[in-house]
């Protein structure tokens, strides 16, 4: 057998092909015209309505009725995802929106948010309540006939709904061992039951909290057996909700189904939801692309630029890009180490843009300000709140640099010997931006500053941060169901509050926080809030760095749902969404 | 003194002949071998550009601007990402860390295997069976995932990646120079050199070891390329060099791929960059390895 020798030329084909890819691919690219900074301006996205600014409606009725301008259909599987992995499915411990957004359909609250109306409570498996003059005790009436959910092996399968039930979840909720979310219900003195009387459940408060009711009816506040061990929450998913947990696979996906004996007849309409689990962003945005979800997770990831995308070749698809009560922030160990030095705080408050950073990591949507959402009222005035975090225009950069750079040198750094720390960070795109962000602007402090970043994954990052052995957390994320003043400082400042992983404790705030809880008075409130804002501002355990925007998207055939919820954490529980399975773009 | 094995051995390795400039020879071979030339030309490109990045570009790799997913132009000539970042600079910044951990880990490597290969091999019995078998049992992993274990346990940092890195790459080496140790030692100049009463030591460095060079030199540049995918890899995996240092697979394969659609630039650029360093030396452990290989010489 003869084979001719290939012409040594033709070996170089893989590196002309690659070169000519390149070349092509750059031809191919728009012509001159610059990319927008400001993705946005250029495309108007349709946005949910702004969240309230008061303290949310509470409306003592039935639920909003489903819209009727189309008539609803049953079945089909509703197809989303929730990022990557989970931990466990202890929505309280793992606050995680992923695992609220995975779990939440299995659970009911006894009040809720509406699905339809931004920031209005109603009843949920409470049909009713009553306070007392005194503002110290609720008293909620239970729905009779509700049953848990029938999983066997599952302590608590297919037993009544009763007070037992209520009390059981709501210790635990106000548990700081069990529940990260307990400075929110701090207030809570007792939850009481009368065997007498088992469907009704009295709440008392050491003293009035203005948000109780909104607390309580928060997306995690969910009820579960009194069977269950709590600890049992991490392992089980039990509740009365319209979908019953069948599972979930690491790596692969959750899957809830219909629950067919739901306590609202009719509801809900889709057979099952199916949670995917995407680690990488723009796999899930690919598949939401293809059709292969139905909902690009209903609870963020889209950003302008995949809004950009989808307004442009998709434009058939819903997107929404409300401001969200989503705050992000760095923070360090104050226990030890350099964090501990007020000078250190005060510099890293003044040398952080935030403007720029709203600019670049939020791609031009968001705002920045202290503690509470800069929108608010309760935000600090701008003039004033300009003063702490910086002007919108960045003129005074230069000289809250140079502030740093003096506070630095005081605290006895040079560049002979900078300040170096390391920086923990949650390796996924939207928590790694602002440490990344964080590690340049340092550099501008010519050398004084060394901030190596350590990204982890979520295991690790949880688990150091819950041993408190980071020196900084660079990915510091929370969010509020809805615009509380007392819900942006309960989990986070007071000294025993669950994610108070800075070690912050200062009896002054401590003593102002309990005042808000039981001022009822708004305009007292209002500046009751502005001096915790500025008594944070001057002490720093921790430094605001932005408020997040970010969206969702979803396919016409998707009906009912509405993007009313601030926080990603209280719409979760899909019983009125029904999927139109005769839409013309329907995957079948 | 009679014939020294090691002007023998020079012979040999067939590099540099007798009577024949260094120079020449290489011009020589650089004619016999055009595609071993360009995946020279290609590295001396790749290298020269990490070496001289400052003074190629005016842009900090890592200054994070408001000029953001900015189209290739005549200020950024491969655009920005989505951070403002310059992405020319960010990938020739980066050939610096994956040409250092590619050398480095193939260095190492590649060393640490002969060095135990050779020692084994000659001392064979016990000492051979159990070096080989725990090469044996770290070829038995894929070596991303046994690279992947050893960032976990130390931390992801340049330097355990390069640790990693090396450690992935010591049975390949240990195996290659082995077989060659095996057939030197059986040679006459070294019976010669054992009958003279020469030491092991010295047996197994001036007489065993320059004898197995060209198997050596055939494994590391052959070793380079993966060393410098598998880096990439680990980027990719987000164990590799940590952010915001520049790095091919980091930028690749990270954020990138987000805004692929959006600004395909930030992804294509460094994407180029890694499969032209890893194709030159292909192009060279091929040219290499067919220049030093008695039976392919001439071919």
């Amino acid at each position: 057998m003869h084979y001719r020798k290939a012409r040594p030329w033709l070996r170089l084909f893989p590196l002309t092909a690659l070169l000519g890819a390149l070349a092509l691919l750059m031809a191919c690219r728009p012509a001159a015209a610059p990319t927008p900074t400001r993705a946005p301006a250029a495309t108007p996205i349709p946005t949910a309505p702004a969240p309230i600014e008061a303290t949310p409606v509470i409306r003592i009725a039935t639920p909003t009725p489903t819209p009727a301008a189309e008539r609803p259909q049953y079945g089909g599987i509703f197809r989303t995802h929730a990022g990557d992995d989970l931990v466990h499915f202890d929505q309280m411990i793992q606050t995680t929106v992923r695992t609220q957004q995975r779990v939440g359909p299995s659970y009911n609250r006894l009040m809720r948010f509406s699905f339809f109306e931004v920031g209005v409570i109603e009843p949920d498996l409470a049909e009713r309540f009553e306070v007392s003059r005194d503002g110290l005790t609720y008293t909620f009436y239970l729905r009779p006939g509700v049953k848990f959910h029938e999983i066997p092996g599952v302590p608590g399968s297919g037993t009544d709904l009763d007070c037992p039930d209520v009390k059981h979840s709501l210790d635990k909720y106000r548990n700081p061992d069990y529940s990260k979310r307990a400075g929110d219900v701090t207030a809570i003195s007792s939850i009481e039951c009368n065997p007498a009387e088992p469907l009704k459940v009295v709440i008392k408060l050491k003293a009035p909290d203005a948000a109780i009711v909104a607390k309580l009816s928060a997306g995690w506040a969910g009820i579960i057996p009194s069977e269950l061990p709590w600890e049992r929450m991490q392992d089980t998913v039990i509740g009365t909700g319209p979908y019953i947990w069948q599972g979930y696979t690491k790596g692969q996906k959750s899957v809830s189904k219909k629950n067919p004996n739901y306590w609202r007849k009719g509801l809900p309409y889709m057979d099952e939801i199916h949670n995917f689990v995407f680690p990488r962003e723009e796999v899930a945005f690919a598949a939401f692309r293809a059709k292969q979800l139905d909902m690009n997770s209903y609870m963020q990831y889209i950003y302008p630029s995949e809004a950009k995308i989808l307004k442009e070749q998709h434009p058939e698809v819903i997107v929404s890009l409300p401001p969200r009560l989503w705050w992000h922030y760095v923070y360090g160990n104050l226990k030890s180490g350099p964090w501990s030095d007020i000078r250190v705080r005060q510099a890293f408050n003044l040398f952080i843009d935030r403007p720029k950073a709203v600019e670049i990591l939020g791609e031009g949507v968001g705002d920045y300000g202290a503690w509470q959402p800069p929108w608010t009222k309760w935000s600090l005035p701008r003039s004033e709140l300009e003063t702490f975090v910086g002007k919108k225009d960045s003129s005074d950069m230069p000289a809250r640099r140079e502030r740093a750079i003096k506070l630095l040198q005081e605290a006895g750094y040079s560049t002979s010997k900078p300040l170096k720390m390391v920086v923990d960070a949650l390796n996924t795109r939207e928590s790694m931006l602002t440490p990344t962000y964080m590690q340049d602007e340092a550099k501008k402090l010519g050398g004084l500053v060394e901030l190596t970043l350590n990204p982890l994954d979520r295991a690790a990052w949880n688990d150091r941060l819950e041993k408190r052995a980071f020196e900084m957390q660079g990915s510091g994320s929370a969010v509020a169901p809805l615009i509380e003043p007392s819900l942006f400082y309960g989990n986070y400042f007071p000294c025993n509050a669950p994610a108070n992983y800075m070690g912050y404790c200062d009896p002054e705030f401590d003593k102002m926080f309990t005042q808000l809880l039981s001022e009822l008075d708004e305009a007292k409130r209002q500046q009751l809030v502005w001096q915790m804002e500025r008594k944070l501002l001057t002490d720093l355990p921790a430094i605001p760095v932005r408020w997040v925007a970010e969206g969702m998207a979803w396919w016409p055939w998707v009906k009912n749902f509405k993007d009313v919820d601030p926080a990603y954490y209280n719409n979760v529980t899909m019983e009125e969404v029904w999927l139109d399975r005769t839409h013309p773009g329907y995957p079948r | 003194m009679a014939t020294t094995p090691r002007s023998a051995s020079t012979e040999r390795v067939g590099l540099v002949r007798k009577g024949q400039g260094f120079w020449k020879t290489l011009l020589l071979s650089a004619r016999r071998k055009p595609l071993g030339t360009a995946g020279a030309v290609i590295l001396l490109l790749v290298v020269a550009s990490a070496v001289f990045a400052p003074y190629i570009t005016p842009h900090d790799p890592n200054a994070i601007t408001t000029a953001r997913l900015r189209p290739p132009s005549a200020e950024h000539w491969l655009g920005t990402d989505h951070l403002g970042r310059d992405v020319f600079a960010r990938v020739i910044y980066g050939g610096r860390i994956s040409l250092l951990v590619g050398f480095l880990s193939t260095i190492l490597g590649t060393g640490a295997g002969a060095v135990l290969a050779l020692i084994s091999a000659y001392w064979g019995g016990v000492w051979d069976n159990g070096v080989q078998r725990f090469m044996d049992i770290l070829w038995a992993f894929p070596s991303l995932i046994i690279a992947l274990v050893i960032v976990t346990v130390l931390g992801s940092s340049t330097r355990n990646v390069i640790l990693a890195i090396a450690i992935v790459v010591v049975p390949l080496a240990a195996r290659v120079v082995r077989s060659q140790v095996l057939i030197v030692k059986e040679m006459e100049y070294v019976k010669a050199a054992q009958a003279l009463g020469a030491s092991t030591w010295r047996i197994l460095f001036f007489h065993v070891a320059p004898n197995c060079v060209a198997p050596y030199i055939i494994v590391a540049t052959a070793t380079l390329g993966g060393a410098i995918v598998t880096e990439a890899s680990l980027s990719f995996l987000g164990m590799g060099i940590p952010p915001p240092t520049p790095s091919w697979g980091r930028d690749l394969f990270g954020t990138a791929a987000n805004y692929a659609e959006l600004a395909p630039w930030i992804p294509i650029a460094p994407g180029v960059a890694l499969s032209l360093a890893v194709y030159g030396f292909n192009l060279l452990g091929d040219a290499v390895r067919d220049l030093l290989d008695p039976r392919l010489r001439g071919r």
